[in-house]
C-alpha cells in the first residue's frame, strides 16, 4: 500500500480510530495486525518473508538475550545473521547471481524465474534491523531484548502466575514486540532503519492526548509536499530525459539529471517525512532520515546527512568492527571503500551501483587525504563553492545509480556530442520550477542557522509556508508514482 | 488547525483571482496533465461543437483559425481515438459531425482516467475552478511562460536527427501480439462509432499525415495496413488528403504550414459533409 494512494487514507482513517477509541487496550496488536494488512496489500505472497524474519530473529535474539553461554550466543547470532543475509541475497542479488552464473554454465528455467521476481516490499530495510536486532542483543549493548523482556516480567508478575507461564508470557511478549519493531507499518516498505534500542523503549500504552499534532502535521504535510507535487511532477520531467538522452541536447540532459537529484532527495526524503509524521500519530517517534543533504561542505558530510539511518546503521556495523579510522591510513581507505560498495550494492545487485559506492568511496578516500573532510572556512564564497562541489559530484554520480552502466559511457558522449541541439526550453523551465522549492528548503535552513532566534513573525511566516505546501499538494500534485525506494 | 485555516485562506484569494482576472486555462506540464486539461476543455464547453475531431496528440497540430469556431477538438497525447469515442459514448449531445482519427495511434492502450475527467457525473472541480487541471497553478504558470517564450520550431538538423532515429527505432516487424492489439483497438473503435451514428451523429474517418519516411517504415506501414484492412469492410468514409510533401517537426507532428495546409483541405470537406 502505498501512502500517496486512496486507500491508504481510508486505512489510516480506520487504523487511527480503532487504535484510540474501542481497540485501545489492544494497541500493540492492532498495529501488528494492520501493519501486516499494509504489507500485504500488493504483494500477499510476500508475507511469508515478513513472518520468517520475525520469527528467526524474535526466537535468535531471545535465546541469545536469555543464555549466558557465550559460545552458544555467539555460534546462535552467527546462524542468524546468515539467514538474514541469505534471504536478501536470494532475492536482491539472484538475478545478478544468475546473470554472472549463466555466463559459465546453462540455468534451469525455474532459477531462471526466480530470479525474474519482483523484489520484496521493504526486505533491505526489515533485513538490516533483523541483523542489528541480533547484534544488540549479542553485545548486550543494547536494553533491546532486556527492555521488552524486563517490561515483559513486570507485566506479568502476579505472585499466582507459576515459573514456566512466567517465562512462557515474556517470550510471548519479546515475540510480539519484535512483530511490532519490524512490520510497524509507517517505516516498513523503506525506512528509516529503527534501531532496537530506538523502538522497544516506545512499545507501550498511547493516548490520544499525548499525540504530538504540530510535529506530525509538520512532517506530514512537508512529507507529502516533497513526494506529490516536487518528485512526482520531477519524474516525468526527468526520467524520458534520462531514458532518451540520444535524441536530446546535452543542456536537456543536464537539466534532466540536476532534476533527477532534486527528485530522489524529494522522494526518498518525503517518504521519510510522512513515515516520521505518521508514526507520530500513533505515539511513536522514528528517527531523522534526512537533514537537508545539499548543503554539505563536505561528502563525509553529506553521508551524515543523507539517509541517515543507513549512513549510521553501516558506520556502526560495518566501518567501526572493520576497525574504522583506527588502524592507519591505508587500512581507513580501504575501510571506507568497503563500506561504500556495500553500501552501494545494498541499493542493488547490478554492477553499476557497486560502481557508484566506489564512486563515492574513492571521493572520501580523496577528501580526507586532501584533509577537506571537515568544514574549517567562514567565507561564504568558499562555503558555497563547497557546497555545489559536493552537490555536483553527487548528482554526476547519480548516472551510474540510474543507466545500466553500458549506458553510461553512451550518455557522457552524447552530453558532449549533442550540446548544441535545439533545447527544450518548457523542460528546463519545468525543472527549474520544481528543483527550485529543493534549494529554497535547504538554503533556508542555512538561514535559520545564522539567525535562531524565535519570533511571532517568523512562526506566522512558516505556518504560511506550510499553508502553501498544503494548497499545492490538493492543486498540483504530479500524477501518484511509486516511491522510489519503496521495492527495496 | 491555524495551518488548514490559512490554507483555506489561500484557496479563497485563489479561487477569486481566478474569478476576477478571468484566467484562460492553462497548459499540462505533462502528458498526463495536458490530456487531463483536454478532457476538461471538453468537459466545460458552455455547448456541444457541431464538429469534433478526435484522435491523438496529430490532431493538436492542425490548423485552428483555418477551421472554423464550430469545429473543437479533443487530441490525447500517446493516446489513440478510443478516449475521444468513450467520452462520446458517455456524452448526453452530440456532434452533428465526428472526425475520427484511424490510423497507427489503434495500437496504443487507452488510459480510463481521461474519460473520468472528461464524463464523470460530479467532479470537485466543478464546484471550485480553482481545483480544476487547466487552473493549477503550475498551469498557469507554464501558459503564462509559452505565452512570452512560444514554443520554438526544432532546427532543421535536429528535425531530422529526430527522425532518423524514429525510422531505427520503427524499422521492426509488427509482432502477432501486437496485430492483435491493433485489431482489438479496431473493433471497439468500430462498435463505438457504430454507436454514435445510431445516436445522430455523422462519422467520417480521418488520418492526419506524417512524414514520408515513417509513413513508409516497416512498423507503422505494417499498423497502418491493418487498420484499414479492417475498416475497409464497414461503410465508414476515409478522408484521404491528397498527396503532398508533409513536413513535420519530429516525424510524427505536422508542421505548421502542413498543418494549415491539411486543415484548409480537412475544413473543405467538413462543409461538404455538414
Amino acid at each position: 500500500m502505498l501512502f500517496n494512494s486512496a486507500d491508504f487514507l481510508i486505512f489510516l482513517i480506520v487504523v487511527f480510530a480503532l487504535y484510540y477509541s474501542l481497540l485501545k487496550d489492544h494497541q500493540v496488536l492492532l498495529l501488528i495486525v494492520s501493519s501486516f494488512v499494509f504489507y500485504a496489500w500488493g504483494q500477499p505472497a510476500w508475507l511469508i518473508l515478513l513472518f520468517s524474519s520475525i520469527g528467526i530473529n524474535s526466537f535468535a535474539s531471545w535465546q541469545i538475550l536469555k543464555n549466558d553461554d557465550p559460545k552458544f550466543r555467539l555460534s546462535c547470532s552467527i546462524v542468524s545473521i546468515a539467514l538474514n543475509v541469505i534471504l536478501l541475497a536470494c532475492f536482491k542479488y539472484a538475478a545478478l547471481g544468475v546473470t554472472i552464473a549463466s555466463n559459465f554454465a546453462p540455468m534451469p528455467a525455474a532459477v531462471l524465474s526466480f530470479a525474474l521476481l519482483s523484489l520484496p516490499v521493504g526486505i533491505s530495510f526489515y533485513t538490516f534491523e533483523g541483523i542489528s536486532l541480533i547484534v544488540d542483543s549479542f553485545k548486550k549493548k543494547t536494553n533491546a531484548g532486556e527492555t521488552s523482556i524486563n517490561a515483559s516480567l513486570e507485566m506479568v508478575k502476579p505472585p499466582t502466575i507459576s515459573a514456566d507461564n512466567h517465562v512462557r508470557s515474556t517470550a510471548d511478549n519479546h515475540v510480539r514486540n519484535t512483530a511490532l519493531f519490524f512490520s510497524f507499518f509507517p517505516h516498513l516498505a523503506a525506512g528509516p532503519i529503527v534501531r532496537p534500542q530506538q523502538f522497544y523503549p516506545q512499545i507501550g500504552v498511547k493516548r490520544f492526548g499525548d499525540i504530538d499534532w504540530k510535529g506530525s502535521i509538520e512532517n506530514l504535510i512537508t512529507g507529502y509536499f516533497f513526494k506529490t507535487v516536487i518528485a512526482d511532477n520531477l519524474a516525468s520531467q526527468t526520467s524520458p530525459f534520462l531514458s532518451h538522452f540520444a535524441s536530446l541536447s546535452g543542456k536537456d540532459v543536464i537539466a534532466g539529471w540536476l532534476g533527477f537529484s532534486a527528485r530522489i532527495f524529494s522522494d526518498f526524503a518525503g517518504y521519510s517525512l510522512i513515515a516520521i509524521g505518521l508514526a507520530a500519530m500513533f505515539g511513536y517517534k522514528l528517527p531523522t532520515n534526512f537533514n537537508f543533504p545539499y548543503r554539505s561542505q563536505s561528502l563525509s558530510e553529506f553521508w551524515t546527512r543523507w539517509h541517515i539511518s543507513l549512513s549510521t546503521w553501516i558506520r556502526d556495523y560495518l566501518y567501526i568492527p572493520l576497525g574504522g579510522n583506527r588502524k592507519g591510513t591505508l587500512r581507513t581507505y580501504l575501510n571506507l571503500m568497503l563500506v561504500m560498495l556495500l553500501g552501494g550494492l545494498w541499493h542493488g545487485g547490478k554492477v553499476g551501483l557497486a560502481v557508484w559506492g566506489l564512486y563515492h568511496g574513492a571521493g572520501l578516500c580523496i577528501e580526507r587525504a586532501l584533509g577537506l573532510s571537515h568544514n574549517s572556512s567562514k567565507s561564504s564564497a568558499v562555503i558555497a563553492f563547497r557546497v555545489l562541489t559536493v552537490f555536483l559530484f553527487f548528482a554526476a554520480g547519480l548516472i551510474l545509480f540510474e543507466l545500466p552502466l553500458h549506458m553510461v559511457r553512451e550518455c557522457l558522449v552524447s552530453i558532449v556530442t549533442h550540446w548544441k541541439f535545439a533545447s527544450d526550453a518548457q523542460h528546463t523551465f519545468l525543472v527549474c520550477l520544481f528543483v527550485l522549492p529543493v534549494f529554497i528548503w535547504h538554503a533556508v535552513d542555512l538561514w535559520a542557522q545564522k539567525h535562531p532566534e524565535v519570533s511571532a513573525r517568523k512562526r506566522l511566516l512558516k505556518e504560511l509556508v506550510l499553508a502553501t505546501m498544503l494548497f499545492m499538494v490538493i492543486t498540483d500534485s504530479g500524477d501518484s508514482r511509486e516511491f522510489f525506494y519503496f521495492q527495496f | 488547525m491555524k495551518i488548514v485555516i490559512y490554507t483555506a485562506l489561500i484557496f479563497v484569494v485563489y479561487q477569486l483571482l481566478l474569478w476576477i482576472s478571468g484566467a484562460a486555462p492553462g497548459q499540462g506540464r505533462d502528458n498526463f496533465e495536458q490530456n487531463c486539461i483536454t478532457a476538461e476543455n471538453y468537459r466545460y464547453l458552455k455547448k456541444a461543437p457541431e464538429v469534433l475531431i478526435i484522435g491523438s496528440s496529430k490532431t493538436n497540430f492542425l490548423d485552428y483559425h483555418v477551421l472554423k469556431d464550430n469545429v473543437f477538438h479533443t487530441g490525447f497525447g500517446g493516446q489513440s481515438c478510443l478516449i475521444g469515442l468513450e467520452i462520446l459514448s458517455k456524452s448526453k449531445v452530440l456532434p452533428r459531425l465526428i472526425c475520427v482519427e484511424v490510423g497507427d495511434t489503434l495500437q496504443w492502450p487507452v488510459e480510463p482516467r481521461y474519460v473520468e475527467v472528461a464524463s464523470s457525473p460530479f467532479e470537485i472541480g466543478d464546484v471550485l475552478s480553482c481545483l480544476q487541471h487547466r487552473y493549477q497553478p503550475c498551469a498557469l504558470l507554464l501558459g503564462l511562460y509559452l505565452q512570452m517564450f512560444p514554443r520554438q520550431l526544432p532546427p532543421e538538423d535536429f528535425r531530422r536527427y529526430l527522425i532518423e532515429i524514429q525510422q531505427l527505432e520503427l524499422s521492426g516487424e509488427l509482432d502477432q501480439r501486437r496485430r492483435q492489439k491493433v485489431l482489438d483497438g479496431c473493433v471497439q473503435a468500430r462498435a463505438l462509432m457504430e454507436e454514435l451514428r445510431k445516436r445522430g451523429a455523422k462519422i467520417v474517418m480521418i488520418d492526419p499525415p506524417v512524414e514520408d519516411s515513417i509513413a513508409k517504415s516497416r512498423y507503422v506501414s505494417a499498423v497502418v495496413r491493418v487498420v484499414r484492412e479492417y475498416f475497409a469492410k464497414t461503410d465508414f468514409q476515409l478522408l484521404t488528403p491528397p498527396p503532398y510533401d508533409w513536413q513535420t517537426r519530429d516525424g510524427t507532428h505536422l508542421k505548421p504550414e502542413s498543418g494549415t495546409h491539411y486543415s484548409i483541405w480537412l475544413q473543405q470537406n467538413i462543409q461538404m459533409l455538414l
